[in-house]
């Protein structure tokens, strides 16, 4: 399907489909990262396992109790130290390919290794600023979480039932998502902008998405909220199959289970970018009045602001 | 008729006796100043059935709570008797709600504990003596005064002291007649108010034990709880009239005050404390539990939303109550009142009182985790571990608490399953039994069982060794004598030491003449020591005999030469049992004193050794680590795939949490 055609939801579906190669590096990219980082604790979790038949009681459901001895040994606690690092890496590689994914979604073609990293290496800058601006942002949503939180306590605390405080919470909870998926979606698009428009200055991508956010708040909320919606709902659904129909003992299960929950929820990720840039494509890009910068790089601009100006060759 | 039921009707007709004369004072209303001391209606106990218990102490008290001012007016009167052998001058109090002043000594250990203490003004208690005398003794009031026996905090008031102008002869008695205002706390300790409803416990001058030839009467410590003498008590409550009362006792009569107040009078004998509770917001559920000595009523008074919580209170109650029928000795009470905490009242939840405990619970809290259950259970193990053998708690916690625990694994296990008797979830499992013992391990060897509460070097390891490790050394022990024996040994303890103060030597002794075995040895190193109980097998290894000759490796032939080492890690010293397993199906047991370091066991056979395992019958959980109790030659990577498997899953879930902020 082109991604001009049908609905941003559908178009940005089919760009995921069709570009499945970065849905896969991406998983064997955090994959590999997850798997060095717990690396030391599996070992170490081997040399205490792997020979003890008091293992079983891990194996053949899981003891919480043989799960916090083992956790606690004196001579060889299971601390998990990688595991932060290698997160700090995976946020870095992503925010390094960022603009090469959305290159890609932008032209519909498979670019070169070196042209996608190219295209993530000249965003990249741009969009350190637009995550230090992001961080920015949620301060008044955590600002607002925080009050409402307390908010909330206060009514548990001098209620004498329960429920006002709880329903507060529970509504804090979901207002929450509900600023940082806005938020999320603001800066996605002062992402796609920057891509298209190759907006190199944050703030004024930032300034461009805002405007069109404000003016096109349904459509491109409901493309974004479906999405995810049906993330949490799979992911969550899939823990609950999980744990309650994958015997313990089948270890083999756990991990493709564990796994495909993984790749859903990298792919909805992406769902949303394409998506995103789908309904840029089809709506957004007319209403944008971005100056096209000059740049000695190739220009990938929008064929909707630059005219004529022809697609380089895909690679 | 029944034994128990002629005692229940004499206890009502003593009630009624007493309301009667309580009913003679002037009624008592927030705008009548006049407070005169409650007069003695009854010194002499009519006849009736024989006490449970030997009764050192009457208390007649007419409270009165104000929930405007969170405080309570109060006028007791103590008849005291002396048992003590010899003439008595000086008697101490306690004054428990003085603890709950930031000077206090309560307030400095908590600090110690955590430095983060959360105190509030709020949490501000106090009681408050107007009033003294000794009848014709005088004015006791200029020679009241407080006293610090654990710590000199000159700062604590929790202990106060009188001297009487003459002693009281043995065999004798003597009348106190005390005024009293307590300021109650935001609930604090398992005591206080929380919005409308109000916990009422250790509220009132409650004089000390005369215990090994001393009064015992300890400072209110953060880990400490309590100690009395066995008594009557006689207590008429007033509170506005649309509260809903319990109490540790039962309700002789009900009565309505004109000034928009009602007054409650209970009575309670045999048992050594009295609290209560109010709220109007308390939803009742009654039911009835027949044990051996009769019917006991069950009122449990629920706070708001928490419906799901009756059945699942109501099952643990009567589960637990005939577990203890059965294994330990009848509940000879005719009553049990469960008091449920409102949401944010956890400070009000579990504790125990005689004939009320308070429960704990939250809607949020799954049917797979049975916390609630093992609350009651707990709770309710009391009535027998500190309730009706009224140990020293504050110098021998473990006692109650430790001997508690046991019976909880036990009791728990029987009623929800060994090895999913805490949590019972999807997810995973957790036995009572693993409950214990990980609290032990959590701080294993800092003090031992023996310490007084509020020495232990701090809050977590009171916990650990209290709770955990009596439980989890009263479970291995079952190894060494037998579970049959150990119920029989603690029911021993039960149906020998009810209604009296026992100490740890009592109940190993007790464990010893039971068992017939002398277990001083193993209470050394458990009880009064803090050594790790930690053995290893070391070293399995199969080698051809004759290795020089090239055979086959699996020829049916071949003699093997088999070893394992076992290695005493710990400094405890255990009676081990060896569980070898060869290739060939034969299984050999051995038997090791564990008395040395370290011991070799030696085998020539067609076969090479599969597996070794210490402890097979899983028996000995002190052992501080489980994992390295056997060999097995063959590596099995299952369970640490799956630790990879949810490891990885996590991280990848981390990974992409910090990449949503790209």
């Amino acid at each position: 399907m082109n991604r001009n055609e049908g609905s941003p939801l559908t178009a940005g579906a089919a760009l995921v489909w069709g570009h499945q190669r970065i849905l896969w590096w991406l998983f064997v990219i955090n994959l590999a990262l997850a798997s060095w980082g717990v690396h030391s604790v599996v070992q170490g979790a081997g040399d205490i396992l792997n020979h003890s038949l008091a293992a079983a009681r891990l194996v053949n459901g899981f003891s919480f109790g043989a799960f916090q001895e083992l956790s606690n040994l004196p001579s060889q606690p299971l601390e998990v130290t990688g595991s932060r690092a290698t997160g700090m890496i995976y946020f870095l590689f992503v925010l390094l390919i960022t603009g090469g994914i959305l290159e890609v979604y932008r032209r519909d073609v498979s670019l070169s290794t070196a042209d996608f990293f190219g295209a993530g290496a000249r965003c990249f800058w741009r969009f350190v600023r637009m995550c230090i601006l992001l961080l920015l942002a949620l301060i008044p949503v955590a600002l607002i979480a925080w009050g409402l939180f307390m908010l909330a306590n206060h009514y548990y605390r001098q209620s004498i039932s329960d429920a006002p405080g709880l329903w507060l919470h529970a509504a804090n909870i979901a207002l929450t998502l509900l600023l940082m998926m806005i938020v999320r979606l603001w800066f996605d698009m002062a992402q796609v902008i920057a891509v298209v428009e190759d907006e190199r200055r944050a703030r004024r991508a930032l300034g461009a998405a805002f405007r069109l956010l404000r003016a096109n708040f349904g459509s491109l909320f409901w493309l974004f909220f479906r999405i995810s919606f049906i993330t949490g709902v799979v992911f969550f659904g899939g823990i609950a199959v999980w744990v309650k129909f994958i015997p313990h003992s089948a270890i083999a299960a756990s991990f493709i289970i564990s796994q495909l929950l993984i790749v859903f929820s990298l792919a909805t990720r992406l769902w949303q970018r394409a998506g995103e840039m789908a309904w840029y494509e089809q709506h957004g890009a007319a209403s944008v009045t971005v100056p096209i910068p000059v740049d000695d790089g190739p220009v990938y601009a929008s064929p909707s602001l630059s005219g004529d100006a022809p697609e380089p060759a895909p690679a | 008729m029944h034994k128990w039921i002629s005692s229940v009707i004499a206890v009502v007709l003593l009630g009624v006796l007493v309301h009667a004369a309580l009913a003679q004072a002037p009624a008592r209303s927030p705008d009548n100043e006049e407070k005169k001391p409650v007069q003695n209606p009854v010194v002499t106990v009519p006849t009736g059935p024989p006490p449970l218990s030997t009764r050192v102490v009457a208390y007649y008290i007419d409270a009165q709570l104000n929930p405007a001012t969170h405080t309570i007016e109060g006028r007791e009167t103590l008849v005291w008797k002396n048992l003590t052998g010899q003439p008595q001058q000086d008697f101490p109090f306690h004054m428990y709600m003085n603890a709950f002043q930031p000077t206090s000594t309560w307030i400095s250990e908590a600090r110690l504990s955590n430095p983060d203490f959360e105190w509030k003004p709020t949490n501000y208690g106090s009681i408050e003596i107007t009033s003294i005398n000794a009848g014709a003794l005088g004015d006791l009031k200029p020679s009241m005064h407080f006293i610090q026996p654990d710590d000199n905090n000159h700062d604590d008031h929790s202990v106060m002291q009188i001297h009487l102008p003459v002693a009281v002869p043995p065999n004798d008695q003597v009348e106190f007649h005390i005024q009293f205002s307590d300021r109650l706390p935001e609930v604090v300790a398992r005591t206080g108010y929380l919005r409308d409803f109000y916990m009422i416990g250790q509220w009132f001058p409650k004089v000390g034990v005369w215990w090994k030839g001393e009064w015992n009467c300890h400072q209110f410590h953060h880990d400490t709880e309590f100690f009395a003498d066995f008594g009557t008590f006689h207590v008429r409550v007033t509170v506005p009239k649309d509260y809903v009362v319990g109490a540790g006792g039962d309700l002789v009569d009900e009565t309505d005050n004109p000034n928009g107040t009602k007054s409650l009078h209970f009575f309670s004998a045999d048992t050594h404390d009295f609290s209560w509770t109010a709220s109007p917001s308390f939803r009742v559920v009654t039911d009835t539990w027949q044990g051996s000595a009769g019917p006991v009523k069950i009122r449990m008074l629920m706070s708001p939303d928490h419906a799901s919580s009756d059945d699942r209170y109501l099952q643990a109650l009567k589960g637990t109550l005939a577990l203890f029928d059965k294994w330990y000795g009848p509940y000879p009470y005719d009553r049990i009142t469960v008091v449920d905490p409102p949401h944010g009242g956890f400070q009000a939840g579990g504790m125990e009182y005689p004939t009320l405990i308070t429960a704990d619970t939250d809607r949020l809290i799954p049917r797979s985790t049975l916390l609630p259950e093992v609350v009651v259970d707990h709770e309710f193990g009391h009535q027998y571990w500190y309730g009706m053998v009224a140990t020293n708690e504050f110098e021998e916690a473990w006692l109650d608490e430790g001997i508690n625990s046991y019976t909880e694994v036990k009791t728990m296990d029987a009623m929800y399953g060994p090895n999913v008797s805490f949590v019972n979830s999807g997810f995973g499992t957790l036995s009572e039994s693993e409950a214990q013992r990980m609290g032990y391990l959590g701080r294993p060897d800092y003090d031992p069982l023996t310490r007084f509460a509020w020495k232990f070097i701090d809050f977590p390891s009171y916990g650990a060794i209290t709770y955990g490790k009596t439980a989890t050394t009263l479970l291995t022990l079952e190894k060494l004598v037998g579970e049959d024996t150990m119920r029989r040994a603690v029911q021993t303890w039960f149906m020998r030491y009810r209604f009296t103060h026992p100490t740890g030597t009592d109940f190993l002794k007790t464990i010893e003449e039971v068992s017939g075995k002398d277990l001083q040895w193993y209470f050394d190193q458990s009880v009064s020591g803090t050594a790790i109980l930690d053995y290893a097998v070391e070293d399995v290894r199969s080698d051809p005999v004759k290795w020089y000759e090239a055979k086959p490796p699996h020829d049916a032939g071949t003699m093997y030469h088999s070893y394992v080492v076992i290695h005493r890690i710990g400094d405890f010293v255990f009676p081990t049992d060896l569980e070898v397993k060869f290739e060939n199906g034969e299984v050999v047991r051995e038997q090791w004193d564990g008395h040395d370091r370290w011991i070799r066991y030696t085998y020539d056979k067609p076969a090479k050794i599969l597996s070794a395992e210490i402890d097979p019958e899983h028996q000995v959980l002190l052992d501080r680590n489980f994992y390295n109790n056997s060999y097995v030659v063959k590596s099995d990577t299952r369970a640490t795939n799956k630790i990879a498997v949810i490891y990885t899953f996590v991280s990848e879930v981390i990974s992409q949490a910090y990449a949503w902020l790209t």
